[in-house]
């Protein structure tokens, strides 16, 4: 009957957290301000958040593709984010 | 007889020859762009072999590239104890300071990463990650193998040698890299945003062999029975990402098949901060974290070995943390003044009082940076560790003493 009542509890807890979470992630979306920054502007804010922006010569179109994608996993930077940082790296690096 | 053109008829002639002539200037361009001159077959096979160069060349799903990183130095420390014992003095290349370590990233299209990276250190050969990640949806990664567990900012994101300020990590970290598998990204929030970063791992155990209440990773064990379960939240609350701040927890039994530590769990939590913001003339960077890690009571035995040896037990609870401060003029007029960075980072690790490992320990760094450019540095760094022994030397035959070490770094580091 305990055991009863802590798989209830347990499950209603994890069925609210995942509601929860859910919600969460389906009501996120970015202002129209965030939304509307350029790549340039996203560059300098995020890459200084843990190192120097870097310069868009050092790589190839290719390669910041590779590295944008690799940047996603470890500063976890939006897929949005992501794809213009990598735009403006691959322009300005002609 | 000479027959000659009235002069008012010489204009008319003129027109009805020009336009004559454009006619024939029109039509031939038509011709040309309907049937373009033949090339000579040299010039069709030097075209042919630009061709096939350039598809040789031409991206496909598949990019594999090198990265990675090396940092190299010198180190020359003294430490005195509080046993009056002469002082230890030491000075080498390499050390704290030595790390050569590619990174190799193999893209398979824009779904796909494979990262590995070994590294060659002061602690010989070893691999630092190799993970698979699959970008399922624009904010989900699902990630496997062995990666940095998200536990706290520093492991992950600012420990790397040409991005840490200062030539040494901070004191009493508590988690490293460990094999498992996780789900992770980045989310907008209206103005803010914030990221997850979730596991499930292999996690830590103590080692029955050394039986003293001190974490370690439990890797590959065979015996590896119970899994931790990891995670960070980071919420950036300012639309300029100035600000990041983090939460951490983590949790798991610690047994690993081992009957003595059987109900032993291991809870972990962490908080770090992370402000960066140029203001004019300056950009500040002011990092922080803070880690807590409790273990279950168990007892323990003077001789790991030899349950019929004393035994003795304390309340294993950690904390360690650190704060940095740094600045650079980022506005200067002179290249050299701008490219300088001054550094300062204070640390604390306070490990279980009568342990056999227990101490209070405080590390204080000072450091001046110059960026060669935006990878490349080089770097001095002074930095004392002060640590006071709260090991129960009552039951220990070696008494512990207080030390004190001041150690001076030179280190160059490269991103490659």
């Amino acid at each position: 009957m305990k055991n009863l009542l802590k798989n209830k509890i347990g499950f209603i807890a994890t069925l609210g957290f995942a509601v929860v979470a859910a919600l969460t992630i389906a009501s996120c979306v970015a202002s129209q301000k965030v939304a509307n920054k350029s790549g340039a502007q996203l560059w300098g804010e995020n890459c200084q958040h843990c190192h120097n922006t870097p310069s868009a010569t050092t790589f190839s179109g290719d390669q910041w593709e590779t590295i944008g994608m690799h940047m996603q996993t470890r500063a976890l930077i939006t897929e949005q984010e992501r794809i213009k940082i990598v735009e403006f790296l691959q322009q300005s690096a002609k | 007889m000479k027959t000659s053109i009235p002069l008012n008829r010489k204009p008319k002639m003129l027109v009805g020859f020009m336009t004559l002539a454009l006619c024939y200037l029109f039509a031939f361009q038509a011709n040309a762009q309907q049937n373009p001159t033949k090339l000579d077959s040299a010039t069709e096979a030097r075209i042919a072999a630009l061709e096939k160069q350039a598809a040789l060349h031409r991206p496909g799903q598949s990019h594999l590239m090198v990265v990675g990183l090396t940092t190299f130095g010198f180190a020359s420390s003294k430490t005195t104890s509080s046993d009056g014992s002469a002082p230890n003095k030491f000075s080498a290349f390499g050390t704290d300071s030595y790390e050569f370590s590619p990174m190799f990233l193999w893209r398979q299209g824009k779904k796909v990463l494979l990262e590995f990276e070994p590294s060659f250190n002061n602690d010989g050969v070893g691999v630092n990650w190799a993970a698979i990640s699959y970008f399922a949806k624009p904010n989900l990664i699902f990630r496997g193998g062995y990666f940095v567990v998200p536990f706290g900012m520093y492991t992950k994101k600012l420990a790397a040698g040409w991005i840490n300020k200062v030539a040494t990590d901070p004191i009493g970290l508590p988690t490293a890299q460990d094999y498992g598998f996780g789900v992770s990204g980045g989310l907008p929030l209206g103005s803010m945003k914030w990221n997850y970063d979730l596991a499930v791992t292999n996690g830590l155990t103590i080692d029955p062999a050394v039986n003293n209440g001190m974490l370690t990773n439990v890797n590959l064990g065979a015996a590896a029975r119970n899994k931790t379960f990891v995670g960070r939240l980071g919420l950036l609350p300012f639309s300029n990402n100035s600000l990041e701040i983090g939460v951490s927890g983590m949790t798991g039994g610690v047994s690993n098949g081992n009957t003595v530590y059987q109900d032993v769990r291991a809870d972990l939590y962490a908080f770090d901060f992370n402000f960066v913001k140029n203001v004019s003339p300056v950009q500040i960077n002011i990092k922080s974290q803070y880690n807590v890690v409790n273990v279950g009571s168990a007892t323990y035995y003077v001789n790991p070995q030899d349950p019929n040896s004393t035994s003795y037990t304390f309340n294993n609870s950690s904390t360690s943390g650190y704060g940095q401060f740094s600045i650079r003029p980022i506005e200067s007029q002179s290249e050299f003044i701008k490219n300088l960075e001054l550094a300062f980072r204070y640390g604390q690790y306070n490990t279980p009082k009568n342990s056999m490992w227990g101490a209070n320990t405080t590390q204080t760094d000072f450091g001046l940076n110059y960026w060669i450019n935006w990878r490349t540095v080089l770097r001095v760094t002074y930095e004392i560790l002060d640590s006071k022994s709260t090991v129960n030397q009552a039951l220990f035959a070696s008494p512990v003493p207080d030390t004190k070490t001041q150690a001076f770094h030179i280190q160059f580091a490269i991103q490659l």
